[in-house]
């Protein structure tokens, strides 16, 4: 039996395919304009046949690029009689406080196509007055006559109770309307404007998805599959293609998940000695580093997202869950230059194309992959094993033009690079971690993607992590090898706006066992398991606005109230280092995750032929001096034997760096767990 | 200190953590605040400063804050302090806004040396004064408005100065939301002591040096900039709504090193026995926004950007109110300020800037008692319309200039914490907005029912003297009460059941309406934003010659 697992990414679209006994192979291919052709191109491009595959997991940016590009259906939006503008007025923030032209996201829908209907429900959800069955049928002859493909529905106050909403579907369906999105099917969570928005971004995207999925699923059979096709979720999980074709929003975030779930995976099926639940994840990409923190084996997951925010934008928000992980604009081919006497690295990338100065594809500009071939790190001419040949002599030119403006050697340049860089990555290690109130003592390292595991043993140092893990899996293909070992995974969050005290345990707890009944209900659709529940709230002293989300422990008592107080308590200890014990709480959103667990991916042990011996040595530059390192090819590692720092570690897709003083040690697996202790 | 000159990669990298530890003072007051005005309007800010007081990080967030923290720092020069010293100020006088803007200060020591304060600024609820909520447009004195703090230390080297926190509890009428507040802040600055000291000591680095290059590098970047535009002389005035004028000049002139950019008031009224006062540090403040957009509106701030700056007031006008002269409202007298000075520039520099706005924060404040027995103030500004550019409509629906990441409070939120209900949130195409090639953007029309017997007071202006145009002025804003129309009401009673609207304006517009284009009219009138006689009558599209 065999799974497969594939990913798109920018550059290229990789698959995975797993067996039992732990067998793997990789297929990458160019992603092509149109994704679907690169996904059934590389399973063309797979020597196994389809039939016997059980199950294809697949992962995305169909929707989220839809969303960025703004090429999606037009969408016609139905609200409360009074709340037309909902979608056009936002939240009203200046995000560009000294801009006095500053614009505002451009709603989706425009106002023509934002009507309205009389109805009502209040605050503690109940229904005041249902919609007029007539109001409606006015407004879709108004959507038919203007070509509206797909309608969302966002009343005020559904979170607490969606029938309104519902109702209104229901006539829209019986209409005809083959694409209808109300707002409480996608989140139960409050804040009008959000929620809309929600809404309206899953109507828009979803004629295209479910073209797409039913695409794939068509090319899958003709090519003899009979097995399961799930696709990621932003919340790390994954769903079945009919759940995706009914709510693609909840895929918007899905490209970065698959790296951070194969971590977590491999963390614990490694053999080496560290604590397997606690990891930080670190994702190098060319243009960005990508980092999440993982207590016990968990992700965390938060529903306060917007697509295409930065500093100057205010991007549109989107409830959903997702996984949370920090990004900083900087990567391998981020270009280093200075700005009012500054030295600064990224945000602004030489990506692929034109590339780094030593890609030599007409790039000029200095990069940090430029920075690490001066230096030594990365040997020039055995980049991703030896397939682009690079130029030490065109990075040198280029980082000269820095390093003569700033009076130094090139080579102090170049090292200045390395540390801007790694101190970007630094900062989003730090906020995940030592800003929430979490010791990166405590956890591993664990970095991929290309540029992850030259960074990390500068990093670790940094942040005093004392481990470092090297999956085993070639670097530049985890992702798509992670989403296989991803569990079937639904959640809700639900506003309920309750006291936490003994007069509502049964509320509360009632509150948990509806959302539960309903995940089991799309559960029941996809698989025969059963799945388990966790269960959070997010719980705040009364009069607080922002909470903080709490695993609720399961005890033997129903709707235990001391158990809920002293979690929170802990929890926001942990966060604020002060607690109000006296201070009464109450939960504003409940949140129930479903899983059922990944069927489980298992690692072939390596074959011992390596000696375990270097093969050369060279210079690298550190701390303004060269000092010489070993250099080792990976496959010729073995596990007896420990490697030492200064040392570097080549594979074909990346390049693992040990620092003076680190010591590496592999598994059977070929995982690598380098030692940081003893250095600063 | 450090003899060592820092290399520019160390130097980037101080730099950004300490910009770092200030966002992160942000995000953990943010949290733990108790108030929606800090949790959900954002309504504070956060910076860390040298000793001399240069601002070298800041937060995010108020345009209006981050200009008076220089102001805040000079006013407590004199105070000897001890490591562990926590002091906490709100005399606008010294340190600009008013009463409600309570800033906390931490000296940071490293060495037994004072290095940097750490700041946070953030409006609490209720200092007192004679209405709930401690804003009144009819207040004729500060002692109306509320509780002055001098700079006193509410911690003395780690301990808590009880009697100092007891006056202010005292002084309030909600006390647990205050206290709540209170240590949001000050939790914050205890972050940014450690993070200070953790990046120095990391890098063995001075401060000094620090914001030395920092406040250097701004200030050149600053002169960069003004390099680019020939000298220039430019002035406007403003009407407010009391009749009163007020006009600014502004100059630019380039000398052999360095460039000047002066901003003159000139004939200015004296400061009133009325809500329509700032004192200097605010008008400074509302200088320094305009400046920023002038210069590149993403420039970095700090201290040196606005050294090539200088705002000149005579003593004790309405933008220069001294003691005891009221400024609750200040922010809508800072706002004009700015206003003026960004109307002389526009007109010169119409690519740099917009027509003018709806202006008013239109601050809506209703206080009660809950169905708990509880004292309740809910607060919230509303947004309103931009002027339009030479190449595209103004905004509709958007914070006035004073406020900046500012968010309003969702009507979901208001419904389930307050005894109010939102019966109607939308565009305010009714009151129309300023005409032009491009017109301005709209206003909103909110219906606030309330559920309880309350009192409610506003501040609003421009409901008599519109946005100004270039050249077709914007609309007006108001409150409608039972079919009437209000400006500023102050503890105003609403009877359970009652409705309030508040309707802003829209922005100026840009250009000949008669030249607007044809197929934006008919958008417009497609989506309901305007009516076809206004199609025929502003712009000349008649669409019944059409039929």
């Amino acid at each position: 039996m065999s799974h497969v697992g594939i990913d798109i990414g920018g550059a290229f679209t990789d698959l995975a395919w797993v067996n039992d006994s732990g067998e793997i192979s990789f297929v990458k291919v160019d992603s092509t304009s149109k994704p679907e052709e690169g996904v059934i191109n590389s399973v063309k491009s797979l020597n196994v046949a389809l039939e016997g595959v059980k199950s294809v997991v697949h992962g995305q940016t169909v929707v989220v690029n839809s969303v960025i590009e703004k090429l999606g259906a037009k969408v016609g939006l139905v609200t409360t009689k009074g709340f037309r503008d909902i979608l056009e007025i936002g939240r009203s923030n200046r995000r560009d406080i000294f801009n006095l032209r500053y614009k505002k996201p451009i709603p989706f829908v425009p106002r023509y196509l934002r009507m309205e209907i009389e109805e009502s429900t209040d605050s503690s959800g109940k229904v005041l007055k249902v919609p007029a069955i007539e109001e409606i049928e006015k407004i879709t002859d108004h959507f038919k006559k203007e070509g509206v493909e797909s309608i969302a529905v966002c009343f005020v106050n559904s979170y607490t109770n969606g029938s309104n909403e519902v109702r209104t579907k229901e006539y829209l369906e019986k209409a005809g309307w083959e694409y209808v999105t109300v707002s409480s099917e996608v989140t139960r969570e409050w804040k009008e404007y959000e929620r809309t928005n929600t809404a309206v971004l899953n109507a828009f995207v979803q004629p295209k998805m479910k073209k797409y999925i039913s695409t794939l699923e068509n090319s899958f059979g003709d090519l003899g599959f009979q097995g399961i096709f799930e696709v990621m979720l932003s919340n790390g999980g994954l769903a079945s293609s009919t759940f995706v074709k009914d709510h693609p929003i909840t895929t918007i975030e899905s490209g970065p998940n698959a790296g951070v779930i194969g971590a977590i995976n491999i963390a614990k099926k490694s053999e080496l000695d560290f604590d397997k639940g606690n990891i930080i994840t670190l994702d190098g990409g060319s243009t960005t580093t990508k980092s999440s923190l993982i207590t016990n084996g968990i992700p965390k997951t938060i529903s306060d997202y917007y697509v295409g925010r930065d500093k100057f934008n205010g991007g549109y928000p989107v409830l959903v869950p997702l996984l949370e992980i920090s990004e900083v604009g900087s990567g391998g081919t981020s270009i280093a230059y200075i700005q009012d006497g500054s030295l600064k690295v990224g945000p602004k990338a030489a990506g692929a194309y034109p590339g780094p100065a030593c890609y030599k594809r007409g790039g000029e500009l200095p990069t940090l992959t430029d920075a690490y071939v001066l230096n030594g790190f990365i040997d020039p001419d055995y980049f991703l094993g030896g397939k682009i040949s690079l130029s030490r002599s065109a990075a040198q030119k280029a980082v000269e033009n820095l390093s003569s403006k700033l009076n130094m050697s090139v080579n102090d340049a170049a090292e200045g690079i390395i540390r801007l860089a790694n101190e970007n990555a630094s900062y989003v290690l730090r906020l995940i971690s030592v800003q929430r109130g979490y010791d990166p003592r405590d956890f591993t390292l664990v970095p991929f993607g290309g540029a992850g595991p030259m960074m990390a043993s500068f990093i670790a140092p940094d942040l005093q992590i004392k481990n470092i893990l090297i999956p085993a899996i070639p670097l530049g293909v985890f992702s798509a090898w992670g989403m296989l070992t991803a569990d079937i995974r639904h959640e809700q969050i639900k506003t309920v706006m309750l006291p936490v005290d003994s007069e509502h345990s049964t509320q509360i707890e009632d509150e948990f066992k509806k959302i539960e009944d309903y995940l089991l209900d799309i559960f029941k659709t996809e698989s025969e398991v059963s799945p388990t529940f966790i269960r959070y709230a997010d719980i705040r002293y009364r009069g607080q606005e922002h909470t903080l989300k709490t695993e609720i422990p399961t005890t033997d008592q129903k709707g235990d109230i001391e158990a809920i107080v002293e979690a929170f308590n802990k929890r926001y200890e942990m966060e604020y280092r002060y607690v109000m014990r006296d201070n009464p709480i109450e939960i504003v959103n409940i949140h129930v995750t479903g899983i059922i667990p990944s069927r489980g991916v298992s690692l072939e042990a390596k074959n011992q032929e390596g000696n375990g011996q270097p093969k050369g040595k060279r210079k690298i530059y550190v701390n303004s001096e060269w000092i010489e390192a070993s250099v080792y090819d990976r496959a010729n590692l073995v596990t007896e034997k420990m490697v030492s720092g200064p040392a570097i570690i080549e594979e074909a897709t990346a390049t693992i760096i040990l620092m003076p003083g680190q010591k590496a040690v592999t598994d059977r697996f070929g995982n690598i767990l380098i030692k940081v202790g003893g250095t600063s | 200190m450090s003899e060592t000159k820092l290399d520019p990669f160390t130097l980037e990298i101080i730099k950004n953590g300490l910009t770092n530890a200030a966002e992160e003072m942000f995000e953990i007051t943010k949290r733990a605040a108790k108030s929606s005005v800090i949790y959900e309007v954002l309504d504070f800010s956060t910076a860390i400063t040298d000793r001399e007081g240069n601002v070298i990080a800041q937060s995010s967030g108020l345009p209006m804050f981050i200009g008076v923290f220089d102001f805040m720092v000079k006013s407590i020069k004199n105070v000897e302090f001890k490591d562990g010293d926590i002091l906490i100020i709100n005399d606008p006088y010294l340190c600009g806004t008013h009463l409600n803007d309570v800033g906390i200060i931490k000296p940071i020591f490293m060495n037994g040396a004072l290095i940097a304060y750490a700041i946070n600024r953030a409006h609490w609820n209720d200092v007192g004064g004679c209405h709930f909520g401690s804003y009144s447009p009819s207040a004729e004195e500060i002692f109306q408005e509320g509780l002055t703090i001098p700079p006193v230390k509410i911690y003395n080297e780690g301990k808590l100065n009880k009697g100092v926190l007891d006056i202010i509890l005292s002084n309030t009428r909600i006390p647990d939301y205050i206290s709540g507040d209170l240590m949001a802040q000050i939790s914050s600055l205890n972050l940014a002591d450690e993070r200070i000291k953790q990046i120095l000591s990391k890098y063995d680095a001075s401060i000094d040096e620090v914001a030395e290059r920092i406040v250097a590098n701004g200030e050149a970047k600053a002169e960069e900039l003004l390099m680019k535009i020939p000298e220039f002389r430019v002035s406007a005035s403003n009407l407010l709504d009391n009749g009163l004028k007020v006009s600014v000049e502004v100059i630019l002139k380039h000398h052999s090193n360095r460039s000047t950019l002066e901003m003159r008031f000139f004939d200015l009224p004296e400061a009133q026995r009325e809500s329509i006062n700032t004192t200097y540090p605010g008008a400074v403040a509302a200088a320094r926004t305009v400046y920023m957009n002038l210069l590149d509106p993403h420039t970095e701030y700090n201290q040196g950007v606005v050294l090539p700056l200088k705002v000149e007031i005579d003593r004790n006008t309405i933008f220069s109110a001294e003691r005891p002269n009221p400024v609750s409202v200040y922010w809508e007298s800072t706002t004009y300020a700015s206003d003026t000075i960004w109307k002389a520039l526009a007109k010169k520099f119409p690519e740099k800037f917009s027509a003018g706005h709806f202006l008013t924060i239109a601050a809506m404040l209703i206080a009660g008692t809950d169905a708990r027995g509880e004292n309740f103030v809910f607060v919230e500004p509303n947004a309103g319309g931009w002027g339009a550019t030479e190449a595209s409509d103004g905004e509709s629906a958007l914070v006035s200039l004073s406020d900046g990441e500012t968010y309003i409070t969702s009507v979901e939120i208001i419904d389930k914490n307050f005894p109010i209900s939102i019966e109607k949130y939308e565009l305010n195409t009714e009151d129309g907005t300023g005409p032009g090639e491009f017109r301005g953007g709209f206003g909103i029309v909110k219906a606030y029912k309330v559920l309880r017997d309350c009192e409610m007071t506003v501040a609003l202006n421009r409901f008599k003297y519109p946005a100004w145009g270039l050249p077709k002025e914007g609309t007006v804003s108001y409150l409608k009460i039972n079919n009437k129309k209000y400006g500023n009401v102050t503890s105003f009673k609403l009877k359970k059941g009652e409705v309030v609207e508040i309707h802003t304006g829209g922005g100026g517009g840009f250009g000949d309406p008669l030249k607007r284009d044809r197929k934006s009219v008919l958008m417009d009138i497609r989506n309901e934003m305007i009516s076809t006689r206004t199609a025929k009558g502003e712009y000349g599209v008649d669409l019944s010659k059409d039929a």
